[in-house]
């Protein structure tokens, strides 16, 4: 059923024109919700802290500010930075197109999986340096396959991607374990971890942790801006999560784009992979994809997809969980208390979005067409 | 291999593959409800870990173990209507919404149980669940032992999962259940009050996955760990998917997974060389294959995972 | 399409990053000032604590925990030892579930916040902590554990503590043996590293010692912190016939000694004296870890001025014990225990300690 390529075309650009309208529409009430649902985040979480007994505005000091504090705390940020940020663009991708990938875990386990086999082969060690690049490529290529199953199974058996994401990823945590423990353990060490990789990510400045990988990062944030903005393929991305049947109706093969953007998403998560293990371990080890697959899907979804909400709340996310750690020191406040501020801020975000759009309880209640683009 | 087949090994293997199976069953016979319903309760991890504590509070300040697993499962139910109000009257994505349960019962417990509690020398103990033998059942050979010689929670497992099954096939209500599943505009004009079953879908899920978590901190442990549910909501996701959304072949995945485990330590200690982490993984590969070689997702509620919108008929 | 031009070109996204860079940048100065502010109430009380220490080379202490301090156990310990040290008017400051993807963070964050001594909890802290170590040349560090392998030079700053624990777990071997009445005993382990694959071989060592046809069924359950999987695997084992079993692994082996109260089979309790968690009698005795020593003790050797290296302390150096036995075990078993115990201590027996898993 190809159409005419005019017509297609005008199908296109109306669209175009009423998903940015969308866009701009409501920007600034946007904005409202998430400080609001930020501040009642916080406002929760420090009546937790009062009945442990903990001051909150000491707890939020070295929560929010503390991790801005000097140059080398900065760098430290930017080591969190680097795998949230990557498992956010990535992620974002698949959420335009309306696909739960909740398999970042997965995905960061498998890049690091291959990242190691290449540094720490006999071809690594020969190549020495340029071992850094073969390795991102085999782990970007590591993460794409992985997520490409998810997108394999949603395209051509109808099931559904959140749940197989996340099978994934417990099935890449134990893969990595055996890993560490069997193939791929250091012959001459004696807990279960890899050898030393080949080379290291550079550090940018003396005196901080900062790498390479941020800059990575940051450029993995570009493209995604450039492609989702800029390209066909972006476009046609965003109307699919618009509308699957605005999304049939201009022609857009969903199994083939389903893969398509699964595997892409996985290209920047396994790439985090491989930065954890490059630039921050120099080796594979159990645990190493900590939490950063959930976070950068918060992170991801607090930045509602766009690429400025998206760098905005990955800085936001990285200084949450670096400021956990000296907030624990401090005053004895289990850095677990983060998740609950983190899951807190994202359910009051939807809850206000909820409000904003649709058929609102309140005073949010406005009259305005459906944010799905009907066909 | 012949040391494997003897009864000896056989039936406490079976045994200890049904108490593991428990939190399994409890968990997927609530998730095939709620998926039945149209919703997809990802929270259910979330729901378990909270309520193991809960009940375990519960049982520790009344001194009562029923109690503490009404506790649980109460409060199960109530962290569900967080999913409930979310996602069927806000209309927010499930998936996102389960996952920031999970996120949040991960904290809330820590925070929860050091409140309560502190930090003590004294370990925090209630005595656990009692093995009820059945008369007359028990005495059944082989299948007495492995069946009837548990605690009431296990006999509450299968019961729910058959009674649950009776209500989805053979009731009005079940029907309702099914309609809104399949297609919720078209149970609308039948007159199905789609969001109330929703509603209940989650509620219900969460009582069940309540009692899960009841059962591993008051049935097994009788003390209350950090992250003591370690997965077994998500198994429970993968066990629906195996059962196919029925309840009964729920019971039968879930004793499929609980026996592997069993085994897997039985294995370990006879001193097999079998990776562990193979176990582990399991059942989610399993599940995988049934979804990639079978299509078993023909099966699923066909409006599965999609907000209903009232005012969109 | 052309209507996107418009929309958000690659700009924005760059100069959000600025932006973001250089609020870190400016905030900086205001940080600054602001930390003065809130920090000046705990400094007011560091004050105190380093007024009395100032003549110490340490006055705060802070460590990094595998696990929580609610184990009963390894973690727990190490944070009473801490607490007493708060009351010689240390500072101190404790991190839980500090796992591989936080460690060398973690290390940086109480070095940029000033601490004179941070412990890593654990073998497997070893290889951040030389990491760390070698940029921060004026801070102490331990480790709980032996050094990384590697022929790297290690820094001066560290101390590694491989204290001899497999000799408290070959006496546990030795006395689950006699206690036997199967012939068949077990041995619950957490993880997969050096210090937990030598109690194994230790404890099978001892038993074999002290009865030649004795069947040890041995577990690594690869976690310490899921006490059902625990209480599983005890059971396991008990329906193998085990009747004596010495667990090693934390919250995984509260769930061990559950099994065993139930069953009501013979257990061995680790770090501390779990004789309390069980029915009277039944905790045989417990292989002590003296966590708190451990620490206290390197304190005293920083002040000495001869810090660094490697230790092996066990048995003789009270860092490992075995607790007060339990009415259980006879005279006799206990004589024939003590003397074994007592052949370590004077150094008449050796163990080799085998790290193989």
């Amino acid at each position: 059923m190809e159409m005419q390529t005019e017509e297609r075309l005008q199908t296109e650009s109306s669209l175009a024109a009423r998903l940015r309208k969308l866009h701009e529409e409501r920007f600034g009430t946007k904005l409202i919700v998430i400080v609001l649902s930020v501040l009642m985040a916080l406002l929760i979480g420090a009546i937790f802290l009062l009945i442990l007994g903990v001051d909150p505005f000491t707890a939020y000091f070295y929560l929010l500010v503390r991790p801005f504090r000097s140059f080398s705390s900065i760098g430290e940020l930017s080591i969190r930075l680097t795998p949230i940020l990557l498992t956010a663009v990535g992620v974002s991708f698949s959420f335009s197109a309306k696909l739960s990938n909740l398999g970042g875990e997965g995905q960061i386990c498998l890049g690091a999986i291959g990242m190691t086999l290449i540094g720490t082969s006999a071809l690594g060690e020969s190549l020495g340096v340029l071992s850094l690049p073969l390795g991102m490529v085999t782990a970007a290529l590591f993460g794409a396959l992985w997520a490409g199953i998810a997108g394999f199974v949603k395209s051509f058996f109808k099931a559904s991607e959140i749940i197989t994401t996340l099978m994934l990823n417990y099935i890449a945590i134990q893969l990595m374990s055996w890993c560490v423990y069997y193939p791929l353990r250091d012959p001459e060490g004696n807990i279960p971890q890899s050898a030393k990789i080949a080379a290291e990510l550079p550090k940018l400045f003396e005196g901080s942790r900062m790498n390479l990988g941020i800059i990575i990062a940051i450029a993995a944030l570009i493209i995604y801006a450039v492609v989702m903005y800029r390209t066909r393929f972006g476009f046609k991305i965003r109307v699919l999560g618009g509308s699957p049947e605005a999304a049939r109706y201009a022609g857009i093969k969903r199994t083939k784009y389903y893969i398509i953007i699964m595997c892409l998403s996985g290209v920047f998560t396994g790439i985090a992979g491989a930065i954890e293990v490059a630039g921050t371990q120099t080796r594979l080890l159990e645990g190493l994809a900590g939490s950063y697959g959930l976070t950068g899907v918060v992170a991801s979804l607090l930045g509602m997809l766009h690429p400025v909400g998206v760098a905005l709340s990955s800085v936001l996310l990285a200084a949450l969980e670096s400021g956990s750690e000296a907030m624990q020191v401090k005053t004895g406040v289990s850095s677990l208390f983060v998740n609950m501020l983190e899951a807190l801020i994202v359910l009051f975000i939807l809850l206000g979005m909820s409000l904003m759009t649709g058929p609102g309880l309140g005073v949010f209640k406005r009259k305005i067409k459906r944010t799905e683009v009907k066909a | 291999m012949s040391e494997f087949l003897t009864a000896a090994f056989l039936i406490p293997l079976f045994t200890a593959g049904v108490r593991m199976s428990v939190p399994l069953i409890l968990g997927s016979v609530g998730e095939v409800v709620a998926e039945k319903t149209g919703v997809m309760n990802i929270g259910l991890e979330g729901q378990m870990l909270i309520a193991a504590l809960v009940s375990f509070i519960g049982a520790y300040f009344t001194g009562s173990l029923a109690l503490g697993i009404l506790c649980g499962g109460l409060s199960g139910m109530l962290t569900a209507l967080i999913s409930a109000f979310w996602c069927v009257s806000r209309k927010q994505d499930q998936s996102v919404v389960g996952i920031m349960v999970n996120l949040f019962a991960i904290g809330f417990t820590n925070f929860l149980y050091r409140a309560i509690f502190g930090v003590r020398t004294d370990r925090a103990k209630v005595e656990i669940l009692e093995t009820l033998r059945i008369p007359v059942l028990s005495d059944i050979p082989v299948i007495g032992e492995i069946f009837f010689e548990q605690n009431v929670l296990v006999y509450i497992a299968i019961l729910m999962a058959v009674f649950t099954l009776y209500v989805l096939k053979r009731t009005r209500f079940g029907l309702q259940i099914e309609a809104t599943g399949e297609n919720p505009k078209a149970a609308r004009s039948a007159g199905v009050r789609v969001k109330p079953v929703r509603y209940f879908g989650y509620l219900f899920c969460g009582f069940m996955a309540g009692i899960a978590g009841a059962f591993l901190s008051c049935g097994i442990v009788g003390a209350f760990t950090e992250n003591m549910s370690a997965g077994r909501g998500f198994i429970c996701l993968a066990v629906t998917i195996l059962a196919r959304w029925n309840p009964v072949l729920s019971v039968l995945a879930a004793l499929l997974f609980g026996t592997v485990q069993a085994l897997q330590l039985r294995l370990q200690a006879m001193g097999s060389e079998l990776p562990y982490q193979f176990f582990v993984a399991l059942p989610y590969i399993v599940t995988l294959i049934s979804l990639m070689v079978f299509g078993w997702n023909i099966h699923a509620p066909k409006d599965l995972g999609k907000p209903y919108n009232e005012e969109q008929r | 399409m052309r209507d996107l031009k418009k929309a958000l070109p690659v700009l924005m996204a760059a100069s959000v990053m600025m932006a973001a860079l250089s609020a870190c940048g400016g905030s900086e100065a205001e940080t600054e000032a602001e930390a003065a502010v809130t920090e000046a109430a705990a400094e007011a009380g560091e004050a105190e604590a380093s007024d009395e220490a100032s003549e110490k080379a340490v006055d705060s202490i802070a460590i990094l925990l595998p696990g929580y301090i609610t184990d009963q156990s390894w973690n727990q310990g190490a944070y009473e030892g801490l607490l007493t040290l708060e009351e010689q008017g240390y500072e101190i400051a404790y991190t839980e579930d500090v796992q591989s993807a936080d460690m060398e963070s973690t290390f940086r964050t109480y070095c940029e916040d000033g601490y004179d001594f941070i412990i890593g909890h654990g073998v497997q802290y070893g290889d951040a902590c030389v990491r760390v170590a070698e940029d921060y040349p004026d801070r102490y560090f331990f480790i709980t554990g032996n050094p990384p392998a590697g022929d790297e030079e290690l820094p001066g700053n560290i101390a590694f503590y491989d204290y001899k624990e497999y000799e408290g777990a070959y006496v546990c071997g030795y006395l689950a043996a006699l206690m036997s009445e199967s012939g068949v005993i077990g041995y619950i382990g957490g993880g997969d590293n050096t210090t937990q694959c030598s109690d194994k071989n230790a404890y099978v060592e001892g038993a074999l010692a002290a009865d030649p046809d004795i069947d040890v069924r041995t577990v690594i359950t690869g976690t310490f912190n899921d006490s059902s999987i625990g209480k599983e695997t005890a059971l396991a084992m008990i329906e193998q016939g085990v009747d004596v079993i010495l667990q090693t692994c934390d919250e995984t082996g509260l769930g061990a000694f559950e099994a065993c109260n139930e069953q009501g089979v013979y257990c061995i309790g680790y770090t501390s004296d779990q004789a309390s968690f069980v029915d009277e009698g039944l905790c045989l005795t417990s292989l002590l870890v003296s966590v708190p020593t451990m620490i206290t003790s390197q304190i005293d050797i920083i002040d000495a001025g001869e810090f660094g290296g490697l230790e092996n302390p066990g048995l003789a150096e009270g860092v490992i014990g075995i607790a007060p036995y339990s009415s259980a075990v006879p005279e006799d078993v206990i004589e024939q225990v003590e003397a074994v115990k007592q052949s370590l201590i004077d150094g008449s027996l050796v163990l080799t300690p085998d790290y193989t898993n």
